[in-house]
């Protein structure tokens, strides 16, 4: 063994033979994820950019290129490569009503108020109701009503269709007559003077506030935190969804974690926070930022590195509050989310994740979308439809572009054949006359059973005989061709023999 | 009260046939479909490993050669997390590098908080010098205590309280103390051209004298912001330093005559007072922001316990103007700094106490009475808080103004990419190129002269 990296070598290549497909057990898939088990509550996280800035643009770009081994799957999935409900992820029905009962808990605020504090320049007031539920109230600019207020409805109700927690909003008409306290602050005086009477958003507090969520490591002090931030699916899609809700730009402080419960027994769930700035419009906040730093920086890094700068344009100092919900734009490139600083579960990104997220965003009926934008107060009929068309065609953009990168099979029954759904086809996004499969059958150690077959879909699904005597472990894998581009990595359906009959118990994208 | 007939179950129907034609409902129900299929009702894990059901997790034919090319990468990789290893979160104090806040980060206090931040300094010829800083903040009081370790020959300690207040302008009185021991500190002699100045008595050939150093100083400064921009300064130290001759054949005894520099190396206690003002429109000194600054500085000193003492006056300033580069993200900034000292009466300045052009970024290494150093940097910004950086030094000293001349400038250019927060720069590694070599400097963290308020 004089020439030990000649015999690694060898052991290397040869360790290559040695390839195998996943193996799921016959265990049903987990519908439900029991992290909310009773803790104390932990400390409440701040953001600091002395910190996170040399991390997130030296330390993480330095240390993830010094990685070997490929990005892995989300930790968080069942084995039908869903996600199952959690304190981060809770799927909902789409029915209007039943989704309406499952995500209006606080309702507007009640009895007497008590301001806790107020913040002329962002238009904001915090306050608590008789029943003590904290709420924070946001006004729209002058010159743009039913903008934030509307964005703040329409956005965080989107994001629980999608299944992601968001703080519940109500339109609410500002009634200074219901501040009882007796001396008042300067600020909440010219606050209660100038808003009485105007519809505000009224966003409450589902617990209490415990700061943004952690981006690169697991809560501290938090055992039901199972999983790292970047194994989580709905932290790597995050900036999708981000992208179709036109916020313009998603990072860290937009996830934040609420302790529900007493201090001493309760549990965290976690939040898609600041989506009254969504629908393309700006925030107060943002643009102060933008004025204080050196502001955004249009353009590639490597490119701006290479020009020298020459090629960007300079950080630019808005007009205030000069967009408005007709801005929303129909067009977007799908791969160009904007972060307001880098954000490290979406470095993990996986195409089945995006094919994961950009399938519930279509699954949203057109008819529930209606309703949201119905509930934000936009009077505006063809505004209302202008948006409708908008979300609709901007989820349609993502879809289509992530939907070719993986093979975007569903199942749909199982008897002498195996039907499958092939949802680029189901939403109209791919031409069935242009789409053929690939389909092999394999054993659990990934023998090829017989010859690979070749298929053409009906209409939107796709039917594949089976294997007469298929044995008690069997992987369908099928790759969807279309036209002449190259193929996206194959799905696979994987079944075991449970008394007598084939049973699925595995699905990857 | 008869009951109606109810129609509930037709409209069901009626909706469910609706939906049914509705691909994107058609689609939702997979869930459902899947459930059946499996025979599953609702399956809770209490593990994480139940979540995923897989028992076994697939392997490619290439995960074993990236396995171990991982395994090589340990080492680097590690490397570079031990160098970013955040014990704690920094305070908003970092973000008030501007030496009294403005008034909007009075109004803005973080308070409670102690947080811990990594420092780690390195360049070219010095040694690696790692260590950390912990801030702690409660309403308007600060502290700071710094400690770096570079090996037995650097070791640095440091502790800042300041108190901010605002009752009518923005202002701030801070009490400081700094301790380094230094070991090997170079010494090239007096002038630009130390070999062949007259003023300089080299024992043999001209070649560098080798001094030890350890400093205790104290500072107490008050700062008030009268105006936006604009910022006036007080302070007065104490400074305590021990200058002894270095090891080796190039200690500073063997290398210079012993009536030149055997005064300076003795236990010195220097009192030195300094106004400053300084006037700068940038909204940020971390990023490439456009604006002017105009400083100015004047100060005096004396020696304590000493009949033939030591007597001195400073004065300095800098000027430098940022410029948005056309309609680009980059920002053009010529500056220049000038420093000077001279002694009052008929006494001698030690050499130490002589300008070091801090600010260039050449090798730094020569000493005079008066001190020039020009400089044209041009700044860009990648991305929000990341900025590169290409620059041009030039540098001279003189014995006096009258003989402060443009012959023999001394030049280094280089590049660098900085990070910054909104206000404070957090990090920077730079390679700067001059007829001496090159120098590289690396810095994470809070800049070594950070609390640093007095003109050395």
């Amino acid at each position: 063994m004089k020439r030990p990296f000649f015999w690694l070598f060898i052991g290397t290549a040869l360790s290559g033979c040695y390839a195998h497909p996943a193996r799921f057990s016959s265990a049903p898939p987990v519908r439900q994820i029991k992290d909310n088990a009773l803790i104390q509550r932990p400390k409440v996280h701040r953001l600091h950019d002395a910190v996170e800035l040399p991390d997130v643009y030296l330390r993480r770009p330095l240390v993830n290129q010094l990685r070997a081994t490929a990005i892995a799957r989300a930790l968080d999935r069942n084995a039908y490569d869903e996600l199952p409900s959690s304190s981060w992820f809770q799927p909902r029905p789409l029915d209007l009503d039943i989704f309406h009962q499952l995500t209006t808990v606080k309702g507007r605020p009640q009895g007497d108020l008590k301001i806790l504090s107020v913040s002329l320049r962002h238009r904001e007031m915090v306050l608590e109701d008789a029943r003590q539920v904290r709420y924070i109230l946001l006004v729209d600019p002058n010159q743009f009503p039913h903008s934030w207020s509307a964005a703040g409805i329409i956005a965080p109700r989107l994001a629980q269709a999608v299944g992601y927690h968001a703080r519940e909003t109500h339109l609410w008409r500002f009634d200074a007559n219901r501040f009882a306290e007796p001396d008042l602050k300067r600020n909440a005086e010219i606050f209660l003077r100038r808003f009485d009477g105007k519809p505000v958003l009224a966003t409450a507090y589902p617990g209490y506030d415990l700061g943004p969520t952690h981006m690169s490591t697991r809560r501290p002090g938090d055992k039901n935190d199972w999983f790292s931030p970047i194994d989580r699916r709905s932290l790597r899609a995050l900036p999708l969804l981000a992208l179709w809700l036109g916020l313009r730009s998603v990072g860290p402080k937009h996830t934040r974690d609420y302790f529900i419960g007493t201090p001493r027994n309760g549990y965290l769930r976690h939040y898609i926070d600041r989506l009254e700035h969504s629908l393309s419009l700006r925030s107060p906040r943002f643009v102060r930022e933008r004025v204080d730093a050196v502001g955004d920086v249009s353009g590639n890094l490597l490119k701006n590195l290479w020009t020298l700068g020459l090629a960007s344009r300079p950080p630019s100092v808005p007009g205030a509050y000069d967009d408005r919900l007709k801005g929303f734009s129909p067009r977007l490139n799908p791969t160009s989310y904007r972060m307001g600083r880098p954000y490290e579960p979406a470095d993990f990104l996986r195409a089945e994740d995006a094919y994961w997220i950009t399938k519930r965003m279509m699954r949203i009926p057109r008819g529930l979308i209606d309703h949201f934008i119905q509930e934000s107060g936009i009077t505006d009929h063809a505004l209302r439809d202008q948006l409708a068309q908008t979300l609709e065609a901007r989820r349609a953009i993502l879809a289509r572009h992530w939907f070719a990168r993986v093979s975007p099979m569903e199942f749909v029954s199982l008897g002498e054949h195996l039907v499958l759904a092939d949802n680029a086809l189901v939403w109209s996004l791919a031409n069935d006359y242009s789409t053929r499969y690939q389909v092999s059958f394999l054993d659990a150690e990934g023998v090829r059973l017989r010859p690979d077959t070749q298929l053409f879909p009906k209409h939107d699904s796709v039917t594949i005989p089976m294997p007469n005597a298929p044995g008690d472990y069997l992987i369908v894998r099928i790759q969807s061709q279309r036209g002449n581009h190259s193929p996206p990595p194959p799905a696979e359906f994987h079944f075991r023999l449970i008394h007598r009959t084939l049973k699925l118990v595995g699905i990857q994208h | 009260m008869a009951k109606l007939p109810s129609f509930r179950p037709c409209a069901r129907l009626l909706a469910l046939s609706i939906l049914l034609a509705n691909p994107a409902v058609r689609a939702q129900d997979d869930d459902a479909r899947e459930r059946e299929s499996a025979g599953s009702t609702t399956v809770t894990a209490e593990e994480p490993e139940q979540v995923s059901g897989v028992e076994r997790e697939p392997r490619g034919p290439f995960d074993t050669g990236r396995t171990v090319a991982d395994w090589f990468l340990l080492i680097p990789r590690g490397a570079v997390e031990l160098g970013f290893i955040a014990t704690g979160t920094a305070a908003g104090l970092m973000e008030d590098e501007q030496v009294v806040p403005r008034v909007h980060d009075l109004f803005n206090p973080r308070s409670g908080q102690i947080s811990v931040f990594p420092t780690l300094f390195m360049e070219t010829g010095t040694d690696l010098n790692a260590g950390g800083r912990m801030i702690a903040r409660s309403g308007p009081l600060a502290t700071s205590v710094r400690v770096g370790y570079g090996g037995v020959r650097s070791l640095v300690a440091e502790s800042r309280v300041r108190y901010h207040a605002a009752h009518w302008l923005p202002e701030v009185f801070t009490l400081e103390s700094f301790h380094a021991a230094t070991s090997g500190v170079s010494f090239l002699g007096l002038g630009q051209d130390p070999a062949n100045d007259p003023r300089n008595h080299f024992l043999g050939s001209a070649r560098k004298g080798l001094y030890d150093v350890r400093q205790e100083r104290y500072i107490f400064s008050y700062g008030v912001r009268p105006i936006e921009h604009g910022e006036f300064l007080l302070s007065s130290s104490l400074n305590q330093r021990h200058l002894s001759n270095g090891a080796g054949t190039d200690r500073m005894r063997a290398v210079f005559e012993l009536r030149d520099y055997d005064d300076a190396l003795r236990v010195s206690r220097i009192v030195y007072s300094e106004a400053s003002l300084r006037y700068d429109t940038r909204r940020t000194r971390g990023g490439p922001s456009p604006g002017y600054l105009a400083e100015v500085y004047a100060g005096y000193g004396g020696e304590l316990g000493k009949t033939q003492s030591t007597r001195f006056a400073k004065t300095g300033g800098r000027l430098a103007s940022f410029t948005r580069f056309g309609r680009t993200a980059g920002v053009l900034s010529p500056k220049i700094v000038v420093d000077t000292i001279s002694p009052v009466g008929d006494t001698n300045v030690p050499f130490i106490l002589l300008p070091s052009q801090s600010d260039f970024r050449g090798f730094n290494n020569r000493r005079d009475y008066v001190s020039l150093v020009g400089s044209l940097d041009y700044r860009w910004a990648l991305a929000r808080f990341f900025a590169a950086r290409l620059f041009a030094d030039i540098a001279t000293v003189a014995p006096n103004t009258r003989e402060l001349t443009l012959n023999g400038l001394r030049y280094a250019g280089g590049v660098g990419v900085d990070i910054f927060s909104r206000s404070t720069p957090l990090g920077s590694i730079a390679t700067s190129f001059s007829p001496e070599g090159m120098r590289l400097l690396l810095r994470i963290g809070l800049a070594p002269t950070f609390g640093d308020r007095q003109h050395k």
